[in-house]
């Protein structure tokens, strides 16, 4: 009897997944220079799509809920969401010079840095119209971005005022400044981490911060101008990459010490993310127009792939099911 | 009058510092074949005290020749523009400049770093890619023409145009 009802659920399992959107494993990488976003297929490791955006596009933002994809386009002053299902693209306005941006799952809405502004904006996404915009002051020079559902906070780096602003997201507020060193831009965390990441460009340093208390835990020396960072689950290390020494830093997180570096990777590594399904670490190479590729386990290079040109990918990038 | 003058100033100066730079970076990136052994050409660039490639500039001063020196390289429009040794690799023969201070006039630049790569071709013959990224002249939003990307991209082309062609002009002759 059990075989048989363990028979049916997976016929309908497999039924239920044959109905579902096709597997997909993509990276969406913002290119600066010619103002699109590059689609690149992460199980084929090529490029599929070139998506004509915004000018200047810098900031990624993902809603894997609902498989859409926002990009922020800091000269145009406008982010274009993305549908993965077709890559349709529609525009709505942000204030000037949005850079960095978030998905909030819970509000359903995105967040963006306006960094001339020295304001967020909220943006919902729920309406057809995306007009509902409600501003919130942070510090000077806002550049990158994470929500945190769980706390409902919005953490926001202030470049020239050396600070992260955590805000309420609810009430948009602000509940604390954390002071980091010189010049914090890049900012990550993940649901499953307790940490917050954030890159300090002048300092050639990470600022690791606790979400839930607020603590700054500890600033760790990297290589020279580090932009961006990510977590591999598997190994408890945190990978940064260094735009001016070539290089990625890799940090034990269990102990906060740098153990490794990965030199010579390409020039000008920036944005950077894992896909578990593909075992690949991805970097986007402003300096080189390429994408690396290198293999989770052995962090050896694999391949290299051409982009449109001049690749930022300032946030987390990659979407797969 | 005065004061009305200079609390201007003031505020131009304030508003010029008070962004590190704009969102979006650019790049130029040159490459220039040399009829010279690459140990010649790589004496001429390694050599940080001695800048007397480009016809634009007029005089070069520095305090040294090693990581972390810096020159003040004068044009003879009567612009100046400081410049930092920031890395050197005999090994690769590859050098890293940076500019500290700038004039807009002779490049309209924030945070102007570049490498120059020089690579053996064969014995009398070399390449040099000449590489650099930057931000535009203007910090703010809505540059004015002459400090917007497209300009700062064609100052820092003629630029390195120039620093080229007066490195091929100095290595290949005698």
């Amino acid at each position: 009897m059990l075989k048989v009802i363990s028979l049916i659920f997976l016929v309908f399992y497999n039924l239920g997944s044959l109905h579902s959107q096709e597997s997909f494993s993509y990276a969406f990488i913002t290119n600066q220079e010619s103002n699109k976003v590059d689609v690149i297929d992460l199980k084929e490791k090529k490029k599929i799509k070139e998506i004509a955006v915004g000018e200047k596009p810098a900031g990624i933002a993902l809603d894997s809920i609902n498989s859409n994809v926002y990009i922020s386009n800091p000269e145009s002053g406008n982010v274009t969401k993305i549908k993965v299902k077709n890559f349709e693209v529609q525009n709505f306005k942000s204030g000037a010079s949005p850079l960095g941006i978030f998905y909030s799952d819970n509000t359903n809405s995105i967040v963006v840095s306006n960094w001339y502004d020295n304001q967020i904006s909220v943006i919902k996404t729920d309406s057809e119209k995306n007009t509902q915009q409600q501003i919130v002051e942070v510090g000077k020079s806002p550049a990158g971005i994470y929500i945190s559902s769980k706390n409902k906070e919005i953490y926001v780096a202030n470049r020239e005022d050396n600070n992260i602003h955590i805000i309420d997201s609810d009430r948009h507020v602000l509940k604390k400044k954390v002071s980091v060193e010189n010049a914090p831009f890049g900012v990550y965390s993940e649901k499953e981490i307790d940490f917050l990441i954030v890159t300090n460009v002048q300092s050639n340093s990470i600022s690791v911060i606790n979400k839930t208390t607020h603590d700054l835990i500890k600033n760790i020396k990297v290589g020279d101008w580090p932009y961006q960072a990510v977590y591999d689950f598997t190994k408890n290390h945190l990978y940064v990459t260094n735009q001016r020494s070539n290089s990625i830093s890799i940090i034990d997180m269990r102990n906060y010490k740098n153990i490794k570096t990965i030199n010579e990777i390409c020039e000008y590594p920036e944005g950077i993310d894992i896909s578990y399904k593909h075992k690949l670490i991805v970097v986007a190479c402003w300096f080189e127009d390429n994408i690396t590729l290198l293999d989770l386990e052995s962090l050896n290079v694999l391949k290299k792939i051409q982009t449109s040109g001049g690749p930022r990918a300032f946030g987390k990038f990659i979407l797969e099911n | 009058m005065l004061r009305i003058l200079l609390s201007f100033f003031v505020l131009l100066f304030f508003n010029q510092n008070l962004f590190a730079h704009g969102p979006s970076r650019q790049k130029v990136s040159l490459k220039l074949d040399i009829k010279a052994p690459a140990s010649k050409v790589w004496d001429i660039v390694s050599n940080f005290e001695e800048f007397n490639w480009n016809e634009e500039v007029e005089k070069s001063e520095s305090n040294g020749n090693k990581v972390g020196s810096e020159r003040v390289v004068s044009f003879k429009n009567g612009s100046k523009v400081k410049q930092k040794l920031e890395k050197i690799n005999a090994e690769k023969m590859i050098v890293s400049w940076r500019v500290v201070e700038t004039d807009n006039k002779a490049l309209p630049v924030n945070s102007y770093a570049a490498k120059i790569f020089v690579k053996s071709i064969d014995s009398n013959t070399t390449n040099i890619t000449y590489k650099s990224g930057f931000y535009r002249g203007f910090m703010g939003n809505d540059p004015p023409p002459e400090l917007n990307d497209a300009n700062s991209k064609i100052k820092v082309t003629k630029f390195i145009e120039g620093n080229l062609k007066g490195l091929k002009r100095i290595a290949e002759g005698n």
